[in-house]
């Protein structure tokens, strides 16, 4: 993914964010360019870009530099890992046995019923409905960092092999495998399970160019749904995604979705209130308008 | 179902419904919920007028038996209404197998029982099926096929548009759910109709009893006046007990006497005596009048007063409380704005209302009118008086209206403030919860800032010291060399003096052995005597040497007297040789210093 700041002087250590190497696990998407700094140079230099990962082997040659930096826009992506986090925690409290808590003599005293389907689905909708912005905008990296944070990593091999293939056709179906997922949310879809396979799914039919080898989804409106998914994100280089594209549209999955963010921006989106952009002082690219 | 379908060529029910039709859907992934989005479903749908037993078979049929295709896997249920049907859809897959048709069928016998129609649309292609079940909504007979059959292997059409699509978790899922409270006959508290089952339900009539104990009887007239009772007593027995009726006589008798004593004493002071239903009133010279009692009987005035004092609504400044002080400025205390919440306000407003339409204020009203009537007829003569009393009449009533109106007034005001409150509420609660997830966030951030200050701090205070050790591990590098090296050498050197020290001892052991042993061998006698001979030999050379050497020095002596005087003149020849062997070669010297002089002009001449 471009950005703009490759390299970095020394004085811009007041602003960035250091995290030791030895904290940083393979095999995740990077949210925001990653540097290194240089004694000799007195620069911090980029060595990752943004949607990149490291491998193993990459963190081990690194291990004498201890850190690696980030910009300040990484404050701005806590809010997106924090809701779906939560989002997590709920599917995850779905799935599990009936809650129960005992006292102390271990006799269950209190019993609570799982949440239902729909339970989760308005508790999603109240989580991810604030991160929208004014317009119900919101810029794809966004949406991948807070499906990222929802969803088990992605297959290590499938990940390797599309960055080794192409790495525009890597960061694409990370971005779309991560925008169909969030739709499906939308739509009340709040199997964990079934999420998990739903991304892994397009990430690999898209990233690794098998979309026809593929088997179809299930259930049928996914395949409507991934379809709305790839017009509303046509390339990896598509600045922003409205829920204003569903409005109008004859679909039955564009429809439902259009109905729901009807909800969103009158009760959930909070007037005035920007999203998080990649672009400007806040992000990591200084022109805006491009593609 | 009456009208055509508008699409039936598509999936899900807003083909088969209006164009005006609501349509609820949800994923379901298992069973294990489905009781409650059924009761979901069921209270939204019921708003429709559906039935409700109808529509809770056809979802769970549908949906437990859509499950048993593929187990775990999520089926799409959809629910439309319009203003003639409600359509149940449940849309899953279904790997084709030789059980597929029958399983399916089996869906379908099951929820024939209870639906219209039933539509089921099968794409085998694509392992996608969906079972629709109708409910006409209206009450005449349903018209065309029960079941209808189609086959969407060649094509799918488009899903034709509905008004509305709501996910279920949209819904107002509290309020639907809410049960719906058990309406009562009497619809009042449970508190008040004990009460009221208790007093009669008129609550008009008293019962009172004495706590006499008695053997005779005691009979009490209940009436609508509770201060007028009478109380007769009936003696239990027919026997007269004659000695205890002739003392009550004598009593009795007493009493009489001494009243008339009374009487007699205030002879002179009675000017007239008048005779009252209830007995006999004495008029004073002064004015006052006393009854058979000897009570002062209170005069028109003082009635009227009484009169007025009874529906007098406020009270005299003595009997008022006392209010709590308030900061200046200020017109209702803090305490009591705090108990003044828009509720009590509205209550209080209606129990004003009520009190003064229904309650002692108007009773009082309706008693003064009453007594002012009477007191008009018998006891005020003057027309003055009762002009007064009756404008005094009119002025409360008028005031009463006024008092009406104002309370009127003070609930609308009361309604309009509350209605004021509740938006404010609103409107700063969810400012509230905005301001809480900002400044949750804030304070999310401020701990990773301080958390990666921490870490930055740590990371220097490392850096200082390993650049501070630097310098250090050189010298000790150094060093560490250098002791290497000596401990090399040293150990080297070790070595060599072990492997002398163990030539050495062997050679000990050689010889100690040799001397040890006396029978030696013929090459070591050999030898021994060679030693002893050149022992021999050695000692008769030194010997010899010692007796040289005097020789020699005798000689020395005799040569060194003799030959003096030669050395002595050889020695100055020798002498004058030198000096002019010296002058000669200072003068070579000379004159190579001058020819180098000169060689030198003419190399720099020539160059």
């Amino acid at each position: 993914m471009d950005f703009s700041f490759k390299k970095l002087p020394k004085e811009a250590s007041s602003t960035l964010r250091m995290c030791p190497l030895d904290k940083v696990k393979p095999y995740q998407p990077l949210s925001s360019p990653g540097y290194l700094y240089f004694h000799h140079n007195e620069k911090f230099v980029s060595i990752k870009a943004p949607l990149d990962f490291f491998t193993p082997e990459e963190l081990k040659r690194l291990a004498p530099y201890e850190n690696i930096f980030f910009l300040k826009f990484e404050d701005t992506t806590f809010a997106y890992r924090d809701a779906g986090f939560q989002i997590k925690t709920l599917l995850e409290l779905a799935q599990g046995p009936v809650i129960g808590r005992r006292s102390s003599d271990r006799r269950l005293v209190d019993v609570a019923l799982r949440p239902t389907e729909y339970e989760l689905s308005d508790a999603t909708l109240r989580l991810f409905g604030p991160l929208w912005g004014e317009g119900l905008s919101i810029e794809p990296l966004f949406v991948a960092v807070a499906i990222a944070s929802i969803c088990a990593p992605l297959d290590i091999e499938s990940l390797q092999r599309a960055r080794n293939r192409s790495m525009k056709q890597y960061e694409y179906g990370l971005l779309l495998s991560a925008w169909v997922t969030f739709l499906a949310l939308h739509l009340g879809y709040v199997s964990l399970s079934f999420l998990n396979e739903l991304r892994s799914h397009v990430f690999k039919a898209v990233a690794e160019e098998e979309l026809e080898a593929t088997p179809p989804l299930s259930p049928l409106e996914l395949q409507e749904l991934v379809g709305l998914a790839m017009m509303s994100l046509p390339s990896e280089k598509t600045r922003r995604l409205t829920g204003e594209f569903f409005s109008g549209r004859r679909e039955r999955v564009a429809q439902k979705l259009a109905s729901r963010f009807v909800r969103v921006q009158e009760q959930m989106i909070i007037e005035g209130q920007k999203a998080a952009t990649v672009f400007g002082e806040e992000g990591f690219l200084k022109e805006v308008g491009h593609g | 179902m009456v009208k055509q379908p508008r699409e039936l060529a598509s999936f899900g029910v807003s083909g088969l419904l209006g164009p005006k039709c609501e349509v609820y859907y949800s994923s379901i992934p298992s069973t294990r919920s489905l009781g409650r989005v059924s009761d979901l479903v069921v209270a939204k749908l019921k708003q429709a007028g559906g039935d409700e037993l109808r529509i809770r078979a056809l979802l769970l049929f549908s949906i437990f038996e859509a499950q048993q295709f593929r187990p775990g896997k999520i089926v799409n249920i959809e629910c439309g209404v319009d203003f003639e049907d409600i359509a149940i859809s449940v849309l899953f897959q279904a790997e084709s197998d030789e059980e597929l048709d029958s399983s399916l069928e089996k869906l379908v016998q099951d929820l024939v029982p209870h639906a219209d129609h039933i539509f089921v649309r099968s794409q085998k292609s694509q392992s996608r099926f969906e079972v629709v079940s109708l409910l006409s909504l209206a009450e005449a007979e349903t018209a065309g096929e029960k079941i209808v059959r189609i086959d969407l292997d060649s094509g799918v059409k488009s899903t034709p548009e509905s008004a509305l699509y709501v996910q279920l978790g949209d819904l107002d899922y509290q309020s639907l759910l809410k049960e719906e409270r058990i309406k009562s006959a009497l619809e009042t508290p449970n508190g008040e109709t004990l009460i009221n089952s208790l007093s009669g339900l008129d609550g008009s009539k008293k019962v009172s009893g004495t706590e006499d104990s008695d053997d005779s009887l005691t009979v009490i007239k209940a009436g609508d006046a509770p201060q007028q009772e009478d109380h007769v007593r009936v003696p239990a027995s027919s026997e007269v007990d004659k000695a205890t009726s002739v003392e009550a006589y004598e009593a009795k008798i007493a009493e009489l006497q001494a009243e008339l004593d009374r009487f007699r004493a205030r002879g002179d002071k009675t000017s007239s005596v008048e005779i009252t239903p209830e007995g006999y009133r004495v008029h004073q010279v002064g004015g006052e009048v006393l009854d058979q009692t000897h009570q002062r009987v209170p005069g028109a005035a003082e009635k009227i007063k009484e009169a007025i004092g009874k529906i007098w609504p406020f009270k005299k400044k003595s009997e008022l409380e006392e209010i709590s002080p308030t900061a200046p400025g200020e017109l209702v205390s803090p305490a009591q704005l705090a108990a003044m919440n828009p509720a009590n306000l509205e209550g209080v407003a209606s129990h004003l209302l009520n009190e003064i339409q229904n309650g002692q204020f108007n009773q009082a009203l309706t008693r003064a009118q009453k007594e002012v009537t009477t007191l008009q007829k018998k006891d005020l003569p003057s027309p003055k008086a009762k002009r007064w009393v009756e404008g005094f009449m009119s002025e409360l009533m008028t005031e009463k209206a006024k008092l009406v109106e104002s309370a009127h007034k003070l609930n609308q005001s009361v309604r309009q403030k509350e209605h004021e409150f509740k938006t404010k509420e609103s409107a700063l609660k969810e400012e509230l919860h905005r301001l809480t997830e900002s400044m949750r966030l804030k304070n999310n951030l401020f701990s990773r800032t301080k958390d990666q200050l921490n870490e930055t701090l740590v990371a220097l205070e490392k850096f200082k010291t390993a650049e501070a050790g630097v310098l250090d591990d050189a010298k000790f590098k150094q060093k560490y060399g250098i002791s290497q090296k000596l401990l090399a050498v040293t150990k080297k050197e070790n070595t060599d003096l072990l492997e002398k020290i163990a030539d050495l001892n062997k050679k000990m052991t050689q010889a100690s052995m040799a001397k040890q042993r006396p029978g030696a061998s013929p090459e070591m006698k050999a030898l021994q005597e060679k030693y002893d001979r050149l022992l021999r030999q050695t000692e008769e050379f030194k010997k010899t040497n010692q007796n040289l050497l005097g020789k020699i020095g005798e000689r020395k002596d005799r040569i060194v007297a003799e030959g003096n005087a030669e050395a002595n003149k050889r020695l100055e020849a020798a002498m004058k040789l030198a000096v002019t062997n010296k002058r000669e070669a200072e003068a070579l010297r000379a004159q190579l210093a001058q020819i180098t002089g000169e060689m030198e002009d003419l190399r720099k001449k020539a160059s």
